[in-house]
């Protein structure tokens, strides 16, 4: 049995540490300014301090305690809907906008972020009160894997088959392979299109991943993704030369088009491959009886 | 607030002068050659920041996509 100065205090750390480990620039490049990173960890560390604090609480037969966490909850659903809302207005600034898919599944990371931070401190805090502060540490470290684990996401690697599709007019009709993507007008931006755009094909490998590359959402984060590493060979005004998926109805394929500002087949098919799966926009008809039947 | 035409044909551009009627809604521009037909579309398209589209014959769209 520790005193609870110890135990509160081993809380804190392993909590703020889960959430600061969580906290990285990644494929979404945002946060990347310290302020962005202030307001998480500030938000992490607070999250921290409930998970710790209510051990003792608790052994101290204050369960009213609990009630906080029910206000912490509240807390976190606002940094859901904070996240939210600031994506949902940049959107205008972006070229290649997001879509309300992802940033849903972005706002939804944020929160459920700070839940690990809570229960990372809470294990932690366990851990300290009922062994002592070595294996109280060992608990928030293992918490902080599990949950890394845990969180990991499916990503299109291993939902499809991404290879290269050649591009090519049929008259003004803009193909990649066999599927239509747009109708060209201008000469000259046709010529540009041949010159600098590239093709890709992504093949789903089942009926779910068919079911999941079909979504409005899960194109447009591909979309997105694809121009935020390769960047875009586009202006405001250029609509023609935005990058655009469209899908072969009979395959469930999905051919998509994009002038990357780096035109190297190789990485786009790489950057692509990482996009994460949408949560809202995964689907798995397979899994239900009906879905399993129809597919035979 | 902002307030706009979306999925709507903002202005057709032909030289094929029998293919459109006018007074369909959007401005009709014509003009005499392919030439001009292309650099008209090209101006309106980058004015409007709209899409142009071809409909080989002779015809060609701005849309607000």
């Amino acid at each position: 049995m520790n005193s609870y100065g110890e135990v509160v205090t081993v809380g804190i750390l392993m909590g703020s540490i889960a959430r600061f480990a969580l906290l990285k620039i990644d494929y979404r490049q945002y946060p990347s300014y310290p302020q962005g990173y202030l307001v998480h960890l500030a938000l992490g560390f607070i999250a921290a301090s409930l998970g710790a604090v209510a051990v003792p609480a608790l052994i101290e037969k204050e369960y009213t305690a609990v009630t906080f966490l029910a206000l912490a909850a509240q807390q976190f659903r606002d940094i859901r809907s904070m996240e939210r809302e600031s994506l949902a207005k940049l959107e205008d600034t972006e070229l290649v906008p997001r879509g309300s898919a992802y940033i849903e599944d972005i706002a939804k990371v944020f929160e459920s972020r700070n839940y690990m931070a809570i229960f990372t401190s809470l294990g932690s805090s366990l851990g300290v009160y009922y062994l002592n502060i070595f294996w109280g540490i060992i608990t928030g470290m293992v918490l902080i894997i599990l949950f890394h684990l845990v969180s990991r996401r499916q990503t299109i690697r291993s939902i499809s088959i991404v290879r290269e599709g050649k591009l090519h007019f049929k008259g003004p009709l803009l193909y990649v392979e066999d599927i239509l993507i747009m109708n060209v007008g201008l000469k000259n931006s046709r010529k540009i299109i041949k010159e600098k755009g590239l093709g890709v094909i992504i093949e789903p490998k089942d009926d779910n991943a068919r079911a999941t590359l079909a979504n409005m959402g899960q194109r447009q984060a591909i979309a997105h993704d694809a121009s935020a590493l390769l960047g875009i060979r586009k202006d405001f005004g250029e609509p023609e030369f935005t990058p655009l998926i469209r899908r072969n109805h009979a395959t469930g394929e999905i051919g998509m088009f994009i002038i990357p500002s780096e035109p190297d087949i190789k990485y786009l098919i790489e950057a692509v491959k990482r996009v994460p799966v949408i949560e809202s926009s995964k689907r798995t008809p397979l899994s239900s009886e009906v879905g399993k039947k129809a597919a035979d | 607030m902002d307030i706009g035409l979306k999925e709507t044909i903002i202005a057709v551009i032909t030289k094929n002068k029998a293919s459109v009627s006018p007074g369909g809604g959007a401005p009709v521009f014509y003009a005499d050659t392919d030439e001009e037909l292309e650099k008209l579309a090209m101006y309106i398209s980058r004015i409007t920041t709209g899409m142009v589209h071809d409909l080989e014959n002779g015809t060609y769209l701005i849309i607000k996509h």
